[in-house]
């Protein structure tokens, strides 16, 4: 397996997060832009809910 | 949709969990997952289809202006931060620890062991902070070290699924002592040493102990006091399962 230079992958540091958006768990569309309001935020990617 | 929010409820999220069927959002933002099949590999784990949308393993941090400030991504989804160590090392917000607390002095010094958390989350990385307080007029040691004399050091004794990195010391200050004619590095006062490290054991282990032993040697301008060692057991329940 090649190790991967993960730097490159995704938004890079110093770039604006791209929006998005999807919807929650009630099925309401959220997007990052307007729920950050201006605030700090983590995004998370995760697998799964379920596995 | 459904399962989100049972896991919400059954994990007490309050934030939002979102959903990016058909990994539209994943795609675009370049976090697509393409080597999924040959990490999986690597843990002899067979993909099953209905994964090979996942995104890599992501953590980004945003700045007030939504400005990537942190990006963590790991090699596999095990492998995450605790959330103390992750605010602590991208933004500076630094939350109390709080596992449990050992203390111990030999006057001059007193050390406080202390982990970020009482539990510990199989994989994560998290932190055992050794706080040292050392009596104005006193000091201990840091590397390089002349002869005779001996640095702060740290030996953690744990089973062998304890990853522990590198002990994380704080910069040293020059000290000149002219009744000895010699240049030193010193930590005086209230100071931090950090260790990171990760429990990698499967499901189902219970609590895992440490046994913590921290080597110094304290000194003033006019004497030195033998080597010490303080020794500290401390012990990690396996973090429930929701």
């Amino acid at each position: 397996m090649t190790e991967l230079d993960y730097s490159k992958i995704g938004p890079a540091l110093g770039d604006q997060f791209p929006d998005f958006e999807l919807p929650d768990s009630e099925g309401r569309p959220v997007s990052l832009q307007r729920w950050r309001r201006g605030r700090r935020a983590i995004v998370v990617f995760y697998r799964s809910a379920v596995w | 949709m459904g399962a989100l929010r049972e896991f919400a409820t059954a994990k007490g999220i309050g934030f939002p969990l979102l959903a990016d069927e058909g990994s539209h959002v994943i795609t675009e933002l370049g976090l697509l997952d393409r080597d999924l099949a040959a990490h999986h590999a690597a843990f002899g784990i067979q993909t099953r289809d209905n994964q090979l949308g996942v995104a890599y393993p992501a953590i980004f941090v945003l700045d007030e202006a939504g400005r990537v400030v942190a990006k963590r991504i790991k090699e596999n989804y095990r492998a995450r931060e605790g959330m103390l160590k992750l605010l602590d090392e991208t933004v500076g917000v630094a939350l109390t620890p709080a596992g449990p607390q050992r203390r111990a002095g030999t006057g001059r010094v007193d050390i406080t062991v202390v982990t970020d958390s009482p539990d510990y989350v199989r994989w994560q990385e998290t932190r055992l902070h050794l706080i040292f307080d050392v009596e104005p007029g006193w000091h201990v040691y840091g590397s390089p070290v002349p002869d005779g004399y001996i640095a702060v050091a740290v030996d953690i004794e744990a089973i062998p699924e304890v990853a522990v990195k590198r002990v994380e010391l704080p910069p040293t200050r020059p000290l000149r002592i002219e009744s000895v004619d010699e240049d030193f590095q010193v930590h005086e006062g209230r100071f931090e040493l950090r260790v990171p490290f990760a429990v990698n054991v499967p499901q189902g282990r219970g609590s895992v102990e440490f046994k913590i032993a921290v080597h110094y040697q304290a000194c003033s301008d006019a004497e030195c006091l033998p080597p010490a060692t303080l020794l500290f057991e401390l012990s990690l329940n396996e973090a429930a399962a929701a």
